[in-house]
C-alpha cells in the first residue's frame, strides 16, 4: 500500500486536492464582491476637485438626489471596475448579440465587451458575474430550508419511532381538528391561515401533550409517516412540480423559487438523518445519557445532532449542487423566474434563439458546470473524510 | 410473492390518495378569473368587470365552481352555510369583510346597497362605476378595506352606501372568528366532481386549440416515453459493463480517464449539452464538418400522421435527445456500479473465486455481477423522475412535441387543464415506476422472499 502512495504524481495530487476548492473560493468571493467587479459605476472618480467612491456610496445606500449620474457624467479621472457594465443596465438594442471582445461607446470612452452581449446588448460578463451570486444565493437558500425541514422530521423518525411516544386521543383529535381548519383557511385565501398552521404545527412538534405512557392512548406513527410523505414527495418530479407551482405565482421572485425547491428537496436529508439516528442511536454513549437523565431534547441537542452533523454537511453540498441545476433550468425555460433577473439559465437560454452567438451557449453553462463540479468533488472529498 | 404485491399494492393507496388531492389541490390554483378564461382567450386585467352576474353565474355553474369544495369542510363559525355559491370575483371582498366585521346579515346587506348602486352607476358614470366594481370584485385600489370605502363614500356623499357602512361598523361581532366548526357538504361537491371526471377519463378541452386535453396529452406520452424507454435502456446497456470493468480494474490508465469523463458528465446539466450540441452541430457555422445532427424538430404536419410514421421520417431528430439523456444517466449508474463492485470485490467469496484459478471474465460475470447488480434495480426510483424531468427539457430544445413542449406550451398559453394532466400522469408513471422496481427486487434477491 505504501509503496502506490509513493507513486502518486505531486503535482496531480496538488491539483485534485486544492483546484476544486479554490474554484469553489473564487466563485464564492465574486459573489461576494459582484458590485466591485462589474458596475456601470466607477470604483473611484475626480471630477473637478471632487473625489467620489460611487460603488461603495451606492453599496452603504448613501447616493441621494445629489448624487452624479454615472452614466452620464464623464469624469476626469476614473478607476471603473473590471467590467464596467452592470446587471440592471437598461437594453442597448445597438449592441445586441456582439461577440467577445468587441466594443461599445459610453461617455467617449470604449469600454470592452469580454464575453459579448446578450440579445438585448446586455453585456454577459456582467451578468454572468452578478448572476454566481443568484445561483449561490438559491442554492444556500433553498438548502438551509430543506435540511431544516429534513433534519426534523429525520430525527423526530429515528429517534421516537413509531412506538415511543402516545397521544391521548381527544388531544390527538383536536390537533388534527385546528390544523384542518388553519388548512381550510389557507386554501381560502384567509392570511391568517398560515401563522394558524404554523403555531399548531409548533405546538405539534413540541410534543407538548404527549408522553411515553401507553395506556388508553394512541401511537404516534412518527416514523411511518414521516417514510409515507417522503414516498409521496418523491413520486412527484420534483422539476414539474416546480415548473407548474412556479409558473402560477402571481409575482415570480427568485427568493420563491429558492423556497419551493427547499420544500420540494427535504426528503433526502429526511431519510438521511433518519438513517444515521438509527445507527447513532445504538451508541452506549446515547444510551449512557438517557440513562443519566438527560431529557430527550437534550440527548438529541448535545449528543446526537454533533455526531451526525459530518455526514449531513456532504447531503448539504450535493443539496446545494442539485438546488442550482434546478434554478437555472427553471430560468433556462424562463418560467417562475421574474424576467428582469438575469440568471446563468436564462443567459444560456438565450442561445436558442440566435444559434450564432455561441458564447451565449458556451460561457454561462460553462460556469453552471465549473461550479457544479467543484461543488460535487468537495462532497466527495468530505465523504471520505468523514466515512 | 403474491401477497407481497398485494401488500404493496395497498400500502400505494394512500400514496395515490395523496398525489390526487395534491393534484386537485393544483386545478384550484392557477391565477387569474377561471370564469373569465372560460370565455375569452386572451387575458386583460379589468375586463372580467365587465362581465353580467348572469353570464357569470352560467361560467361558475358550467365549470362546477358554484358547489362546495370537499365532502367535509371545517370552517369558521361566522361563515355562513353557502358561502360557495357566491360567484367567485365577489369572494375577495366577502373575505375582507367576514374579516372586519363577521355579522353575515349586515354585510348581506352591505353588498346589496353596493351592488344596486353599482347598477345604477353603470349607466350614469362609469368612472365611479369601476371603483364600485373594484371594490365589490375584491380588486380595491388599496389593500385598506376602511379606507376603500371611506373614499367612496366621499365620493358619493348622497348614496346609500353611507347608511349601510354605518350599520355594518355598528354591528361588528366579537373575536368568535377562530371558532371552527365542521360542516358536512355531500357528494355534491367539487372535489368529487373531479375524480368523477377523472374516472370517466373525461379531462376537458384544451384552451389553446379546442381539442380534448386527453387526446393531446395521450400524442404526447407517446413521444416521451419513447425518449424515455430507449435512453434508460441504452444507458443499463452501456454502463453496466462499464461500471463492472471501472470498479474491477480499478487502476487501467484508460477506464480512469473513462471515470474522469463520466465524473464531469455527472455535472454537466443536461440542457447544456443539448444546446451546446444544438448550437455547435446543426449548422455549418462553425466549420464545413460541423453539421452532424438534424434539428428542425417535429411538427405535426397534418393530425392524421401516425406515431409510427412521423418517427421513421424523423429518426434523425432524436440523436441529441438521446444521446443527452443516455449520457446524463450513464455518469450516474456506472459510478454506482462502480461502488457497489467496488464494496463487493474485497468480499470472502470472491477471493476464493481467485484462489479457484478462475479468470476475470468468469469472476465479474458469474459472481461478481449478480450480487452487485441489485443497488442497478433500486437506482430505478431514482431515475426515472430525473429521467423525466432531464427528457422534458430535452423536448423544449429539440422541439419533439412530447409532455415536455406540451407542458411549457401549456404553460405559457395558460392552458391549465393540460399542466394539471401531465402532472398526473407523470407522478402516476413514477409510482408505478417505484413499485415495479419494488417487486423486481424481490424476485432478483431471494434472500429476501424467506422474510416476509
Amino acid at each position: 500500500m505504501k509503496e502506490e502512495q509513493n507513486h502518486v504524481n505531486p503535482i496531480f495530487d496538488f491539483v485534485t486536492r486544492w483546484l476544486p476548492i479554490s474554484v469553489l473560493a473564487i466563485f464564492f468571493v465574486t459573489a461576494l464582491f459582484a458590485d466591485f467587479l462589474a458596475n456601470d459605476k466607477p470604483i473611484y472618480a475626480k471630477v473637478g476637485d471632487n473625489t467620489y467612491w460611487p460603488v461603495w456610496e451606492s453599496i452603504i445606500g448613501a447616493e441621494n438626489d445629489m448624487s452624479l449620474n454615472w452614466r452620464i457624467t464623464d469624469p476626469d479621472f476614473a478607476i471603473y471596475p473590471m467590467f464596467p457594465f452592470s446587471d440592471h443596465s437598461s437594453p442597448n438594442l445597438s449592441i445586441r448579440y456582439k461577440g467577445p471582445g468587441t466594443t461599445s461607446e459610453r461617455n467617449g470612452r470604449q469600454f470592452t465587451h469580454w464575453l459579448g452581449t446578450d440579445r438585448l446588448g446586455r453585456d454577459v460578463a456582467a451578468n454572468m458575474i452578478h448572476g454566481c451570486r443568484k445561483s449561490l444565493l438559491v442554492g444556500f437558500l433553498a438548502m438551509i430550508l430543506a435540511a431544516v425541514i429534513g433534519i426534523t422530521l429525520g430525527i423526530v423518525a429515528g429517534y421516537w419511532g413509531d412506538h415511543k411516544r402516545y397521544i391521548h386521543p381527544m388531544m390527538a383529535i383536536l390537533i388534527l381538528f385546528l390544523t384542518a381548519h388553519a388548512l381550510f383557511l389557507l386554501i381560502n385565501g384567509l392570511a391568517y391561515g398560515l401563522p394558524l398552521l404554523l403555531l399548531f404545527l409548533v405546538l405539534f412538534a413540541l410534543l407538548q401533550f404527549t408522553s411515553s405512557d401507553h395506556t388508553g392512548r394512541w401511537p404516534l406513527l412518527l416514523d411511518s409517516v414521516t417514510l409515507r410523505l417522503i414516498e409521496v414527495f418523491n413520486s412527484v418530479p420534483g422539476l414539474l412540480l416546480l415548473l407548474v407551482v412556479g409558473s402560477m405565482f402571481s409575482r415570480p421572485s427568485l427568493v420563491g423559487v429558492a423556497v419551493l425547491i427547499g420544500l420540494l428537496r427535504w426528503t433526502r436529508f429526511a431519510r438521511f438523518c433518519r438513517g444515521e439516528v438509527l445507527k447513532a442511536k445504538e451508541g452506549e454513549f446515547i444510551t449512557a445519557a438517557q440513562v443519566a437523565g438527560q431529557s430527550d431534547a437534550s440527548v438529541i441537542w448535545r449528543y446526537l445532532l454533533p455526531e451526525i452533523v459530518g455526514p449531513l454537511v456532504v447531503v448539504f453540498v450535493f443539496g446545494v449542487a442539485s438546488a442550482i441545476i434546478l434554478e437555472s433550468t427553471l430560468s433556462f425555460l424562463g418560467i417562475g423566474v421574474p424576467v428582469e433577473q438575469i440568471t446563468w439559465g436564462s443567459l444560456l437560454g438565450q442561445a436558442k434563439y440566435n444559434l450564432n452567438a455561441w458564447w451565449l451557449a458556451v460561457f454561462p453553462g460553462l460556469a453552471i458546470f465549473l461550479l457544479i463540479v467543484s461543488l460535487n468533488y468537495f462532497g466527495d472529498q468530505m465523504r471520505r473524510k468523514a466515512g | 410473492m403474491a401477497f407481497y404485491i398485494l401488500r404493496r399494492l395497498v400500502w400505494i393507496l394512500p400514496t395515490v390518495l395523496l398525489v390526487l388531492v395534491i393534484t386537485f389541490v393544483l386545478t384550484r390554483m392557477p391565477p387569474g378569473d377561471p370564469i373569465y378564461q372560460l370565455y375569452s382567450s386572451q387575458d386583460s386585467p379589468d375586463s372580467d368587470l365587465t362581465l353580467s352576474e348572469n353570464q357569470y353565474n352560467m361560467g361558475m355553474k358550467e365549470l362546477g365552481l358554484d358547489r362546495p369544495l370537499f365532502y367535509v369542510e371545517i370552517v369558521p363559525f361566522h361563515h355562513p352555510d353557502t358561502l360557495y355559491k357566491i360567484p367567485l370575483r365577489e369572494r375577495g371582498l366577502v373575505h375582507l369583510l367576514l374579516r372586519d366585521y363577521r355579522n353575515w346579515d349586515e354585510i348581506e346587506s352591505f353588498r346589496k346597497t353596493l351592488k344596486r348602486y353599482m347598477t345604477e352607476m353603470r349607466s350614469q358614470s362609469p368612472e365611479r362605476f369601476s371603483t364600485i366594481a373594484r371594490l365589490v370584485y375584491g380588486k380595491p385600489i388599496t389593500k385598506d378595506l376602511n379606507l376603500a370605502i371611506q373614499t367612496l363614500v366621499t365620493d358619493s356623499p348622497d348614496s346609500p352606501i353611507l347608511q349601510s357602512y354605518g350599520d355594518l361598523q355598528n354591528s361588528r361581532l366579537g373575536l368568535i372568528r377562530f371558532l371552527p366548526t365542521i360542516k358536512w357538504r355531500g357528494s355534491n361537491n367539487q372535489f368529487h366532481n373531479w375524480l368523477n371526471n377523472l374516472f370517466r377519463l373525461d379531462f376537458g378541452i384544451s384552451r389553446i386549440d379546442a381539442r380534448p386535453v386527453a387526446t393531446k396529452v395521450g400524442e404526447a406520452l407517446s413521444w416521451t416515453l419513447f425518449i424515455n424507454i430507449i435512453s434508460i435502456l441504452l444507458a443499463y446497456l452501456i454502463s453496466i459493463p462499464l461500471g463492472m470493468y471501472m470498479g474491477w480494474y480499478h487502476r487501467s490508465r484508460w477506464l480512469r480517464a473513462v471515470r474522469i469523463f463520466l465524473y464531469a458528465i455527472y455535472a454537466v446539466p443536461i440542457f447544456w449539452l443539448a444546446t451546446l450540441l444544438v448550437v455547435f452541430f446543426t449548422t455549418s457555422e462553425y466549420g464545413s464538418w460541423t453539421n452532424i445532427f438534424q434539428s428542425v424538430g417535429i411538427w405535426q404536419a397534418t393530425t392524421g400522421d401516425s406515431f409510427a410514421g412521423l418517427l421513421a421520417q424523423n429518426a434523425g431528430q432524436f440523436v441529441i435527445p438521446i444521446l443527452c439523456l443516455t449520457l446524463s444517466i450513464t455518469a450516474y449508474v456506472s459510478r454506482q456500479v462502480e461502488s457497489s463492485v467496488n464494496e463487493e470485490k474485497t468480499k470472502r467469496y470472491i477471493l476464493q473465486t481467485k484462489a479457484k484459478g478462475l479468470g476475470d471474465h468468469s469472476i465479474i460475470w458469474k459472481h461478481l455481477f449478480r450480487n452487485s447488480s441489485f443497488p442497478l434495480i433500486t437506482l430505478i426510483s431514482g431515475i426515472l423522475p430525473a429521467s423525466i424531468s432531464g427528457s422534458l427539457v430535452l423536448e423544449v430544445i429539440c422541439n419533439i412535441p412530447g409532455m415536455g413542449r406540451l407542458l411549457v406550451d401549456a404553460i405559457f398559453g395558460q392552458d391549465w387543464s393540460v399542466v394539471i394532466l401531465v402532472v398526473f400522469i407523470s407522478s402516476f408513471l413514477t409510482i408505478i415506476g417505484l413499485l415495479l422496481s419494488d417487486i423486481l427486487y424481490r424476485i432478483a434477491d431471494p434472500r429476501l422472499q424467506t422474510e416476509v
